[in-house]
């Protein structure tokens, strides 16, 4: 049985001692390349079962449908369902009425079929075939569930039970329950009959969608057929661009995942380093005993690998138990941001684990290749003279400043371009973050000459001693301090970012919500405002102005987009404009064309003066771009019009949302109680909002969409904290010879901790001070080009002093604290014995 | 007649820092038969390491040739160099240089390992080495847990334990007491005189130096066979 790993190997039982006698250093590397590898696969796996909830969802839902009949607004009429059966006999069709419900409290997404109809499209995957479908919803009242479902929520066939729906409770009886191939993906479906849905829903003779099996000719005849209302889309396109919505969402997480990978990948290329210099001396023995130095690459490299095959299974099994927590705030974000999305089940997707294990190796093998490069020119111990290996170290720093400023410049020309595509946008990204690394050694021996120059009177001869021991060990201090600086400067870089977007989000409420209330109905895309109600609220008492609103989602040439039909009045700002064409309000008004988002305009490439294609209930309409705005509210896009706009190409004169302005002498609360009382007289199907409560909304979401940033930016902290711990105190341990020798020549205990806490502290507060330029600098790319590349949002800056701060903390306390326990070591063990073991 | 078993012939090393530079090899030659043992003697900082190192493969030289055993070692690659160097010479060091991390008998065995030798025979080896050098009890104890002399032997044992031609020590006395010193340098005539290794000992010791077969000096890069007196 083997003792250890190397048991077969003297090289290796050599190495395998090393890491023992320097187990902190090894621990904490250990911890750093686990946390990174955990990030990567928790993020991965959430992501990979948001993305596999919905792709089983569609495949569920959508089955063997080769197209879709989709309309305006208003939904389909039930006539041309039975049209196309009677006049064109497409029997592989069916009809569908869907809405959200819920049942005790949980989300469901109800869908109305024609059981008969439903038999022809073989949807086996629902579960829902033949007889027994069309048997268990003839009553009128009749829902089924997926078995899962019934059982969670303790239900049984014939069992009444309430589900609510739009705005009401409604009794309902479960007449059976199906069995599913894919639980995970129908059990957040309840099925009815399409009467029974459309009594549910409220939406009597109309259809959401058709689903049908085509081929070419029956699609050419269907289209000739169609009114032009009505939008034939291919199933496939419409899911994938359905798809293609949370992309920039979840590459934006991976994004932030390999970030702290590459932080820990940084901090394993410091520890590697570092061994290979503390061993300096071992390898030159082992050159002169006739080592060659493939053999030597090797070993280190395997010493590398052997770490990190351990801290990355560690870190897969952690990133486990972290995928539970963050899938869940990753739906959540999907289901603000997106569309309606219940996964109630973690997929462990393999492929995330083998990508989790492998990037941790990669990133390894790749971070100790340089250090194992270096190793194998490690001269025989005879020609070995330290003070030659920091003479060449110095002599590369300028080097090293210069590669470091070509790739600072290489980043910044992978930036220039507008329209790059996300990828180039990291790669930048990375190239500038590698070429700070690069400075560094440069910046540092610049610091301690600037300090050493300026606070000469000051500085005690001990003080002096830790200030000119970085720069005179900058083979060693210098990359620790570079690696520190980048672990910190994520932490800066990713907190500037969240609360410059914060910052903008803040902004853009205050502009775009002021009106004073807010009336809606509960459920969004559900019907409208009647004009009864919106002429009753708009002649209360202390109301000044009102405008309306209508939200409604259309087909466009770029997909399903949310359009917002609105009437400008005077003093309602509700747009924030970014750009547009002169008298662009005035044009607006007159309903001369439409204004996009800037998400849409950046993605799509839109600019004002140019044309957008919309499918209107007069068939596809080119409406001219009058302008951009600003909006937070969609990464996809919106669409606003001027309401008589929309009412010329539409049939639809509902109101989804009014906006009601306070006069001077009127109290916002009391204006909010008089349009609650008026609403509770209507029903309960409509809310009322002060502007405060709106924007509350908006910030409890757009604070749960970055709650995982926040998570994630808090394991960079620790994975910073864990590297400015592992490189400083490595640093300190292996000079306790060098502290044995002060000792022995004079210096008490108490000047040995001095000098240690005090070289620590300095580089700790080295790496925290160049992680400002560098986290700015981060920021600045992570405002300016990734996020606008991923959502196409602009932010305003916003640079907290917290961030600032925190940052300088975590790198001082961290260093103070690596020094702890050297220069306890240092200054209470006797010099004779420190000398011996050495 | 077989030929010389080393012959360096007009060894040229110059070392370069900056602007400056320091000649240390000035056309040195040498020749070394088979077992000989040729002390080489020199003020501190003449060169006398440096040309060891070059012997044995881990320097290289300006120009000038270095012949061992037939092979030319400034002709070989870096690899070659290595591969000869374990298999054909044992080194020697003042301050020891023991792989902190292995125990005595491993460090013995190391470069057994190295040369692909047998489980079986790396183990009888080391162990005949490690009794040969009246350490057989200290075996399992690590650099640090033995005294200087002790340490020295297990360096001894290291260099000859695979039967190399060539031995070469510097200054293997010189961080050691007289006692000490006299009993370490017995050790290693006793048992390369055995195996007919050739030994080259760098040293700055009169007594040590009159203890080998020939006494050669290197003096402003130059190598002298000597005799009698010298200032050092």
């Amino acid at each position: 049985m083997l003792a250890h790993p190397f048991e077969a190997s003297l090289l290796g039982r050599s190495a395998w001692r090393f890491t023992r006698q320097h187990r902190w250093q090894s621990s904490l590397t250990f911890i750093g390349v686990m946390l990174g590898v955990c990030m990567v696969v928790a993020v991965d796996l959430a992501n990979s079962s948001a993305r596999r909830a919905f792709e089983l969802s569609l495949a569920t839902v959508t089955g063997p449908i080769t197209h879709q009949i989709i309309g305006g607004p208003g939904g389909i009429s039930a006539s041309v369902y039975t049209g196309l059966r009677t006049e064109l006999g497409l029997r592989a069709s069916a009809p569908l009425v869907t809405g959200q419900v819920s049942i005790a409290g949980q989300p469901f997404t109800l869908m109305g079929t024609d059981p008969f109809s439903e038999s022809t499209l073989e949807r086996f995957s629902l579960g829902l075939t033949g007889n027994g479908l069309s048997q268990a919803l003839l009553s009128d009242d009749a829902v089924m569930l997926a078995a899962r479902a019934a059982y969670k929520l303790n239900l049984r066939v014939d069992q009444q039970f309430d589900i609510r729906a739009a705005g009401r409770n409604l009794p309902v009886t479960l007449a059976g329950i199906f069995p599913s191939d894919n639980p995970a993906a129908t059990e957040s479906l309840l099925f009815a009959d399409i009467a029974v849905a459309e009594r549910l829903l409220n939406r009597l003779g109309r259809l959401d969608r058709i689903d049908l099996i085509l081929d070419s000719n029956d699609r050419i005849k269907l289209q000739e057929w169609l009114p032009a209302d009505l939008q034939l889309v291919e199933s496939e396109a419409r899911n994938e661009s359905l798809q293609q919505m949370t992309d920039a969402f979840h590459i934006n997480l991976t994004a932030m995942s390999l970030l702290a990978l590459l932080v820990a990948a940084l901090l394993i290329y410091n520890t590697v380093t570092l061994s290979v210099l503390q061993r300096r001396k071992t390898l030159g023995i082992y050159r002169s005993l006739g080592v060659t130095g493939r053999e030597i690459f090797a070993l280190i490299l395997s010493e590398s690998m052997l770490l990190s095959l351990l801290a990355s299974i560690a870190g897969v099994l952690l990133g486990l138990l972290l995928g539970q927590f963050l899938v869940q705030l990753v739906t959540r974000t999907v289901n603000d941001l997106f569309f309606t999305l219940h996964v109630t089940a973690f997929l462990i997707d393999p492929f995330s684990l083998v990508k989790g294990l492998s990037l941790g190796l990669g990133f390894t093998m790749l971070a100790a290749t340089p250090a194992a490069f270096e190793a194998t020119r490690s001269p025989p111990v005879s020609v070995q003279q330290r003070s030659a290996l920091e003479q060449r170290w110095r002599g590369r720093v300028p080097m090293l400043l210069v590669a470091g400023v070509v790739m600072l410049l290489l980043g910044a020309l992978l930036v220039r371009s507008e329209q790059g595509s996300l990828l180039e946008g990291f790669i930048a990204l990375t190239l500038m973050v590698l070429g700070f690394c690069l400075m560094v050694p440069a910046l540092v021996m610049l610091l301690t000459r600037a300090l050493l120059i300026l606070f000469a009177p000051f500085l005690t001869g001990t003080a002096r001693m830790s200030v000119r021991g970085i720069s005179a060990g900058i083979s060693r201090t210098g990359m620790a301090v570079a690696a520190l600086t980048v672990a910190v400067s994520v932490t800066i870089g990713v907190g500037v970012m969240i609360s410059s977007f914060r910052h903008t989000v803040v902004t853009w409420l205050e502009q775009s919500i002021n009106g004073d209330v807010y009336v809606s109905r509960v459920e969004r895309f559900d019907g409208g405002l009647t004009p009864d109600l919106v002429d009753h609220l708009q002649r209360l008492p202390g109301v000044a102005l009102t405008t309306t609103n209508r939200i409604v989602n259309v087909e466009t040439e770029y997909g399903p987009m949310r359009v917002l039909a609105m009437t400008r009045s005077q003093g309602d700002k509700r747009m924030p404009i970014k750009e547009g064409v002169a008298d662009a309000a005035e044009l607006f008004e007159r309903g001369r064309g439409v204004f996009v988002s800037e998400p849409l305009a950046y993605h799509q490439q839109l600019e004002s003066g140019g044309e957008i294609s919309v499918y209107t209930d007069k068939g596809a309409h080119r409406f001219a771009i009058l302008g951009v705005f600003y909006d937070y509210t969609s990464s996809r896009g919106v669409i606003r019009l001027h309401r008589d706009l929309y009412r010329q190409w539409w049939d639809d004169d509902s109101i989804t949302g009014l906006t009601l302005y306070r006069s001077t002498a009127t109290g916002q609360e009391d204006l909010l109680g008089r349009v609650r009382d008026t609403l509770q007289s209507q029903g309960s199907q409509w809310r009322a909002a002060s502007n405060r409560e709106i924007r509350q909304v908006i910030l409890d979401i757009f604070d749960r969409t970055f709650l995982i940033t926040h998570v994630l930016r808090m394991l960079a902290v620790l994975v910073a904290f864990v590297g400015v711990l592992s490189a400083l105190m490595a640093l300190q341990l292996e000079r306790l010879r060098e502290f044995a020798i002060l000792r022995a020549t004079g210096m008490t205990p108490w000047q040995i901790a001095c000098m240690v806490l005090g070289q620590t502290g300095l580089m700790g507060m080295f790496a925290g001070l160049l992680a400002l330029p560098l986290g700015l600098l981060m920021a600045e790319i992570l405002i300016e080009v990734i996020n606008r590349r991923a959502f196409g949002w602009s932010m305003q800056h916003l640079v907290p002093a917290g961030v600032l701060t925190e940052a300088l903390f975590v790198s001082l306390a961290a260093a103070l604290l690596a020094g702890a326990y050297p220069a306890f070591k240092a200054s209470s063990s006797l010099p004779a014995q420190a000398l011996r073991e050495e | 007649m077989p030929g010389p078993f080393i012959q360096i012939d007009q060894l040229h090393r110059t070392y370069r820092e900056g602007d400056q530079s320091q000649p240390v090899l000035r056309g040195a030659s040498l020749t070394i038969q088979v077992g000989e043992m040729v002390a080489l003697l020199g003020r501190s900082g003449s060169g006398k390491s440096t040309l060891l190192n070059v012997i044995s493969g881990i320097d290289r030289v300006d120009s000038g040739t270095v012949m061992v055993d037939g092979v030319d070692l400034t002709k070989l690659s870096e690899r070659d160099n290595t591969l000869f160097r374990r298999r054909h010479i044992g080194f020697i060091y003042q301050f020891f240089n023991l792989v902190p991390t292995l125990t005595a008998a491993e460090n013995i065995a190391l470069v057994l390992e190295l040369n692909r030798c047998s489980r079986a025979e790396i183990e009888e080896k080391t162990d005949h080495l490690l009794r040969a050098i009246d350490l057989a009890a200290q075996g399992d104890r690590f650099p640090d847990q033995l005294a200087g002399g002790e340490q020295q032997r297990v360096a001894i044992a290291r260099a000859l334990v695979h039967s190399p031609k060539l031995v070469l020590a510097d200054e293997v006395t010189g961080n050691l007491d007289a006692e000490t010193g006299q009993r370490v340098l017995a050790l290693l005539k006793d048992l390369t005189v055995r195996n007919r290794t050739t030994l080259v000992l760098v040293t700055h010791s009169l007594a040590v130096a009159q203890s080998a077969d020939r006494i050669v000096t290197l003096e402003d890069g130059l190598l002298a066979e000597r005799q009698g007196h010298f200032a050092w």
